[in-house]
């Protein structure tokens, strides 16, 4: 422990940015889709530069992000964490102490579901239903888009399809490999505006890039939900999938370390909308996620100068104005 | 010669390089080998070669390496195309033969031996002896028996079903000169056949070939950069150097005349006595009444007309041939014959 | 002020350049100067940027970004897709009968069949009752942990794309064993097939084809897998002993017969280790093959990972090592046996 401290105060006497600041070393996650990059990015800006942390940005995915934290205390901060993916090993990290969710990173949070192009929707109203797919499963092209195994989309949707008796319809179940597979064959099939039925979820490059309608499948009911959570559950229902909840958690041990750093992340929020509409203006841009994050920052300071605290809006104060 | 000419090679040049036909007209007016690589960066592989080669003959190319004498036998069954020149075989130019016919020339009336042997490692001996046979487009049990009997000649019975690489170095070119005869070519190409054999094993497959050519009266084209070789195996001896003619013509007429220094250098060390035959040394046959020590024949060499004499340079021998008289040898004459050509003396010199 | 700005301006394209639409994005970077409040002009010759395209953006305006590059590259691929996809396609769609053949014939005939039927193969390349047990018994342990199903699944892709790998690689490395001009033109192709991250090319095969075609996969492999048959032929017939083909030559052979009975039989031994390599690297793609929806045990290896369930991972990477050996041993057999006739 000295040792760190040690290292902790060199690195602090090393870089003047950080001198009159007291925070140490801090780890956090980086997913690899693009909407995680920008809130990463922000918030390592944000600790950087107006907390004086030595930030280490470590490239994950979400359940890896919840075994390293439950096994090794590591990383510090995990952000837009999907609730729904990271599952039981995630509360049960809960329910031991070891981490807090300090805020929904996303408000209202992440939308999920079954979806078709909006040219197939408008040409054939009644697809927007469940039923009205199942009905005519030859113009969305006879085939459901499944997510890839071992996603927690798959274990929902699999009971889906068994419920729904999808299969009898005349709708073959293609399940895809990766989530690579499974967005070229949405973006394959809207570049030739070819009918596509399939999972995805949002905000992302792909729902932001593509005009996508949601199909409808009925109510939210949370119990049979919840119960389509396990794989090969007997009895699964029809329920859609409810707006998730995306986290952001950190380890009880570094808010004690560093209660200034978690405070101002338990109020880091990004409105969904804004955020689909960074996503926008990043495809559009071909920007990368960095810039977008520097989009943001220089576009919305009005915004996320409300999560500071005083001594570091005083320190980022040549931006603010 | 009385013997009809089965290959005739006429003004044949080979030059290596980028631009041959540029480097040809710089060599036709004079350029030597040595000045044609440092200044055109060619290399003269065979400067204007005339050669005939006879019918039932066994015609020897002799040369030290880099003489060219490789070169020019590929010549032959145009392995490797002239720059210039006329390659005539039975009177037939095969320079203008099309792929068809060059084909027609090497499947069937040219086979050849390897100096190493270049058997089909894949294949039992009994199907490398009918390679050619089944080139062209013959199975096996139709050269089967053929394959046999050649095998059985050169001393391969019951070798039949091994592989090349389960016999020894002369068993495999045994296989070679099987290989060669079961194509009933009347040309046979030997590029260095015995050099890469014991000197024993080489004696012995010297005696084999003589004795199949007894039989067979084939054309054979011989190379070889071995002197005693040359002498013991050749009835038309050519001697190659840098890619030029030296010398051609009866081994016994060049070793008693050697034409060149070059030759002279290249003889000097060979047992004349034992290369040498009564026929070169006689005079032919008068009526004097000499005191004949004995009969010796035409064809033996020296050394054991020098064994019969035990020395005695007095003596006269009756030559004959099918017990005819034809000549008369003088003791005196042959040890005439047997005196070093002088040139030799001066390199001698040098070597001491 | 940018640091190229006199190199335009001494070139008279300040017309041009302020023609052009404002700058890109804002860069990190240039936040961070915000922040510091320092000026992005770089204070000495120690920190001069190289000229880059976005660096002579930044000075002209009309000066093309390197964004615009990849843009251009993506814009031209999708503008060419059509027509690509329409010689493609129909080109490769055997492919996609092969696999889906193979599959189905893997799964639906009985394990009493498959089972005896794979041994008895064995047998007959090998030879070795000894290795006829150890396959057998690591067959009979894959279907006892009932990985049988996903064991089959990827044997099968890897017999059809190994046996498509040797049918087109033989010919290409015999045709560029045979001209100097066709080896120096592959060999960078093949180079970069090895190098190149199969994710590079999927993605825009899946726009050409359909995602949910199998010789997407059986693409991924094939491209990957075949590169060791190639050189390995290539060099096999080039190692051809010189004097075998000057004899061939010699007594006539037609170039027809020269590559039949001396250049083919004698290249087969590195041959045959080519497609031992070949075999092994369509076993390493299995994984990846597995992301564009191969089955097999690549997806059980996958959702090991995802999940984070190392006993699903192991044992299936375990299985995937089982079949590695086995291919190998069996390959490796079946070679011995041709060069043990084939000494010279």
């Amino acid at each position: 422990m000295r040792k760190l401290k040690s290292a902790v105060l060199l690195c602090a006497l090393s870089s003047p940015l950080v001198a009159q600041a007291d925070c140490g070393e801090v780890s956090i996650t980086e997913m690899n889709w693009a909407s995680n990059t920008i809130v990463t990015n922000v918030a390592t800006f944000i600790m950087e530069q107006g907390y004086g942390c030595d930030v280490t940005i470590v490239p994950s995915d979400t359940v890896p992000a919840v075994t390293s934290v439950a096994e090794n205390g590591e990383p510090d901060i995990v952000t837009e964490l999907w609730l729904n993916s990271a599952g039981e090993a995630y509360l049960r990290l809960e329910e031991q102490g070891k981490v807090e969710r300090v805020s929904k990173v996303l408000d209202p949070g992440g939308v999920e579901g079954w979806w078709i192009p909006t040219y197939l929707a408008e040409k054939h109203p009644e697809l927007t239903t469940i039923e009205g797919v199942m009905e005519n499963p030859e113009l969305v092209g006879g085939r459901f888009n499944n997510c890839p195994d071992g996603w927690g989309c798959r274990v929902v949707s699999d009971n889906l399809v068994r419920a729904l008796d999808l299969e009898d319809s005349g709708i073959e179940v293609f399940n895809h490999g990766s989530g690579e597979t499974l967005a070229s064959s949405m973006a394959s099939a809207v570049q030739n505006e070819e009918p596509w039925f399939g999972y995805y979820w949002g905000p992302t490059v792909p729902l932001g890039k593509y005009d996508m309608t949601r199909v409808d499948l009925g109510d939210v009911k949370p119990d049979v939900h919840q119960k389509n959570q396990t794989a090969d559950a007997d009895n699964p229902g029809v329920s859609d999938f409810p707006a998730a909840t995306i986290l952001t958690s950190i380890t009880t041990d570094f808010k004690e370390r560093e209660p200034e750093v978690a405070e101002m992340l338990s109020k880091l929020t990004f409105k969904t909308e804004t955020m689909s509409s960074i996503l926008a203006w990043m495809d559009a841009n071909n920007a990368s996620g960095e810039e977008a994050a520097v989009y943001y920052l220089s576009n919305n300071s009005d915004e996320w100068s409300t999560w500071l605290d005083d001594a570091a809006r005083q320190r980022l104060a040549k931006i603010l104005n | 010669m009385a013997k009809d000419i089965k290959i005739s090679i006429r003004n044949l040049y080979k030059i290596f390089g980028p631009t041959p036909d540029v480097a040809l007209e710089y060599v036709r007016r004079g350029m030597g080998k040595a000045e044609l690589l440092e200044k055109q960066r060619h290399v003269l592989g065979l400067r204007d070669i005339n050669v005939d080669m006879h019918d039932g003959e066994i015609t020897v190319i002799m040369g030290l390496s880099g003489s060219g004498k490789s070169t020019l036998i590929r010549h032959l069954n145009r392995l490797i195309d002239p720059t210039a020149g006329e390659i005539r075989v039975d009177g037939e130019d095969i320079m203008s033969y099309t792929e068809e016919q060059l084909r027609q020339l090497r499947r069937e009336r040219m086979s050849m031996v390897f100096q190493k042997f270049a058997l089909l490692p894949h294949k039992t001996v009994l199907e490398n002896a009918g390679m050619a046979k089944d080139i062209r487009g013959y199975t096996t049990s139709d050269f089967e028996a053929d394959a046999r009997k050649w095998l059985a000649r050169v001393g391969l019975e019951g070798n039949e079903y091994q592989y090349p690489h389960q016999l020894s170095g002369g068993m495999q070119q045994r296989v070679g000169i099987a290989r060669a005869l079961v194509s009933d070519a009347p040309i046979m190409l030997m590029d260095e056949a015995f050099s890469a054999l014991d000197p024993l094993i080489r004696s012995d497959m010297q005696d084999l070939l003589l004795e199949l050519q007894e039989e067979l009266k084939k054309t054979i084209v011989f190379i070889t950069h071995d002197l005693d070789e040359a002498l013991k195996l050749a009835d038309h001896l050519v001697i190659l150097k840098d890619g030029e003619v030296v010398q051609q013509g009866d081994p016994q007429e060049i070793l008693l005349n050697p034409g060149d220094p070059y030759i002279v250098d290249f003889i000097s060390d060979i047992n004349r006595a034992r290369v040498l035959r009564v026929r070169s040394v006689m005079t032919p046959a008068d009526n004097a009444d000499t005191p004949f020590a004995g009969d010796v024949s035409e064809k033996d060499n020296l050394e054991s007309v020098l064994l019969k004499s035990q020395g005695d340079m007095s003596l006269h021998f009756r030559v004959v041939r099918d017990n005819q008289h034809v000549g008369t040898l003088h003791m005196e004459d042959l040890a005439r014959a047997l005196v070093p050509t002088a040139a030799s003396a001066d390199r001698n010199k040098n070597a001491a | 002020m940018a640091t190229y700005d006199s190199l335009f301006s001494s070139l008279g394209l300040e017309q041009w350049c302020s023609e052009g639409k404002s700058s890109g994005p804002m860069s990190m970077a240039d936040l961070l100067n915000q922040t510091r409040g320092e000026s992005a002009e770089p204070a000495s010759l120690w920190e001069l940027p190289f000229p880059s395209m976005d660096a002579l953006n930044e000075s002209c305006a009309a000066f093309p970004q390197s964004r615009e590059l990849t843009k251009g590259l993506e814009q031209g691929f999708l503008a060419v897709k059509d027509s690509l996809s329409l010689v493609l396609d129909p080109l490769t769609q055997p492919l996609s009968w092969f696999l889906d053949g193979a599959l189905y014939a893997m799964l639906n005939t009985p394990w009493w069949i498959v089972i005896p039927l794979l041994l008895a193969v064995v047998y007959l390349v090998t030879k070795s009752w000894k290795l006829m047990l150890f396959v057998g018994g690591s067959i009979v342990l894959l279907a006892f942990i009932d990985h049988y199903d996903y064991a089959m699944q990827t044997l099968a892709i890897i017999f059809v794309c190994a046996f498509l790998c040797v049918l087109l690689g033989v010919p290409i490395g015999i045709a560029m064993a045979r001209s100097n001009s066709l080896q120096r033109m592959i060999i960078p192709v093949l180079d970069m097939l090895q190098t190149l991250p199969p994710f590079v090319y999927l993605i825009p095969l899946i726009f050409l084809f359909s995602v949910t075609e199998s010789k997407l996969y059986g693409i991924a492999i094939i491209l990957y897998a075949i590169v060791p048959v190639i050189r390995l032929t290539n060099l096999g017939i080039r190692l051809v002993d010189k004097d075998v083909i000057e004899a061939a030559d010699a007594f006539g052979m037609t170039p027809r017969q020269k590559l039949y009975k001396v250049q083919i039989p004698l290249a087969l031994p590195n041959i045959m280790a080519g497609v031992n390599q070949t075999i092994m690297m369509s076993l390493a793609m299995v994984v990846i093959a597995s992301l564009v929806s191969a089955p097999g045990l690549g997806v059980l290896v996958l959702r090991g990972i995802r999940n984070l369930e190392l006993g699903v991972g192991l044992v299936s990477g375990l299985g995937i090592v089982i079949l590695a050996v086995i291919l190998d041993r069996v390959t490796k057999a079946s070679l011995a046996r041709i060069n043990v006739s084939q000494k010279q």
